[in-house]
């Protein structure tokens, strides 16, 4: 039969997909029960939970490779950025206000460096878009920091032994990101190519960016 | 040497808090976490979009409603087997609600009844679908 619901209550229901009958999960039913009473007390409306999806959806690690990207071409750009990166991405332009403070730290051919939060999920999102399954899992949290060579490797990154492995661990104020190596041969590709090979993986140190 | 001991051993004195993972594999293991990293890309689940959209909208960048420092002290004190059983957004959906019924936004058994509620429309709207 047609599954006509009844529309009691007024909230919008093209984000409330809970009525279709499968049966909820435990979370679900804590995610459902927790939105209609903020909504019913009116914390939040559902443009705003609307507005924000959208504003996640459209976060990506484009932002980061871009202003890496700019960095390489451009040595007093990327002084600035390693020095002080929130002033320096805020003059391209960019509303940084609700930013936590980062650092970018930059890879040499003797230091790899990979960012963790081990506490929590602590994450550049607007440089980098949301984090990714793995970035939260406590697999990653427990042992990155324990045995990133062996963890490196496992992400298909083999770093030479000469090459020390430095771990940064995100904290809710203090967000780290990682400045990659530029690979050799692209010294006439123009920024907007370049910004392709910065991976979202070589930006935490768990890849590096790759030649097409 | 007792910590390099400790180090190897990658033990968990259990009065450290549940979030504190750094390091500590054996951990995981003694509580049957996988320790594999699965690097595969899974999209949120729509309900999952909507907890991680009322985080933001509630914390800091949002409406300084709940603070991040709040919000993890919230999941923080959550036992070892709830922090490590439940999935990541399911932690923060527990610690957004113990925050908003620590802080007046609604009670308790506001809480309950809703939850209740939730679930009473979903039975319903199952029975619909097997008529």
């Amino acid at each position: 039969m047609a599954d006509h619901h009844d529309h009691t209550d007024d909230h919008d229901h093209a984000t409330d997909p809970d009525l279709d009958g499968h049966t909820l999960l435990e979370g679900e039913v804590w995610e459902a029960a927790l939105r209609e009473l903020l909504l019913e007390k009116g914390v939040i409306t559902p443009p705003e939970l609307n507005d924000q999806m959208n504003r996640t959806a459209s976060q990506s690690a484009a932002v980061g490779a871009s202003i890496i990207a700019r960095a390489w071409k451009d040595q007093k750009f990327k002084k600035a950025l390693l020095a002080n990166p929130k002033a320096t991405i805020a003059n391209l332009g960019h509303d940084v206000s609700t930013m936590p403070d980062l650092a970018i730290v930059e890879n040499r051919v003797d230091v790899h460096n990979v960012v963790v939060c081990t506490l929590c999920s602590c994450y550049p999102r607007y440089m980098l878009g949301p984090p990714p399954e793995w970035y939260r899992s406590a697999a990653y949290r427990a042992r990155v920091v324990r045995d990133p060579r062996e963890v490196l490797i496992e992400f298909g990154l083999s770093i030479s032994a000469e090459t020390t492995i430095r771990v940064y661990d995100s904290t809710a104020d203090f967000r780290y990101m990682v400045m990659p190596r530029c690979p050799p041969g692209t010294e006439d590709m123009p920024v907007k190519h370049l910004q392709t090979i910065i991976t979202r993986d070589s930006m935490i140190g768990v890849g590096v960016p790759k030649l097409p | 040497m007792t910590d390099d001991k400790q180090a190897m051993g990658h033990t968990h004195d259990e009065t450290r808090g549940a979030h504190d993972l750094g390091g500590f594999l054996n951990h995981l293991l003694a509580h049957g976490i996988d320790a594999r990293i699965s690097r595969e890309e899974m999209p949120k689940t729509p309900y999952e979009e909507r907890a991680d959209a009322m985080l933001l909208l509630l914390s800091n960048a949002g409406k300084g409603l709940l603070n991040i420092h709040a919000m993890r002290r919230a999941s923080e004190q959550f036992t070892h087997e709830d922090y490590l059983k439940l999935s990541y957004y399911d932690r923060w959906l527990r610690a957004m609600a113990a925050l908003c019924i620590e802080t007046g936004v609604f009670s308790d058994q506001e809480w309950q009844a809703k939850q209740q509620q939730v679930l009473s429309q979903n039975k319903a709207a199952q029975q619909r679908k097997s008529d």
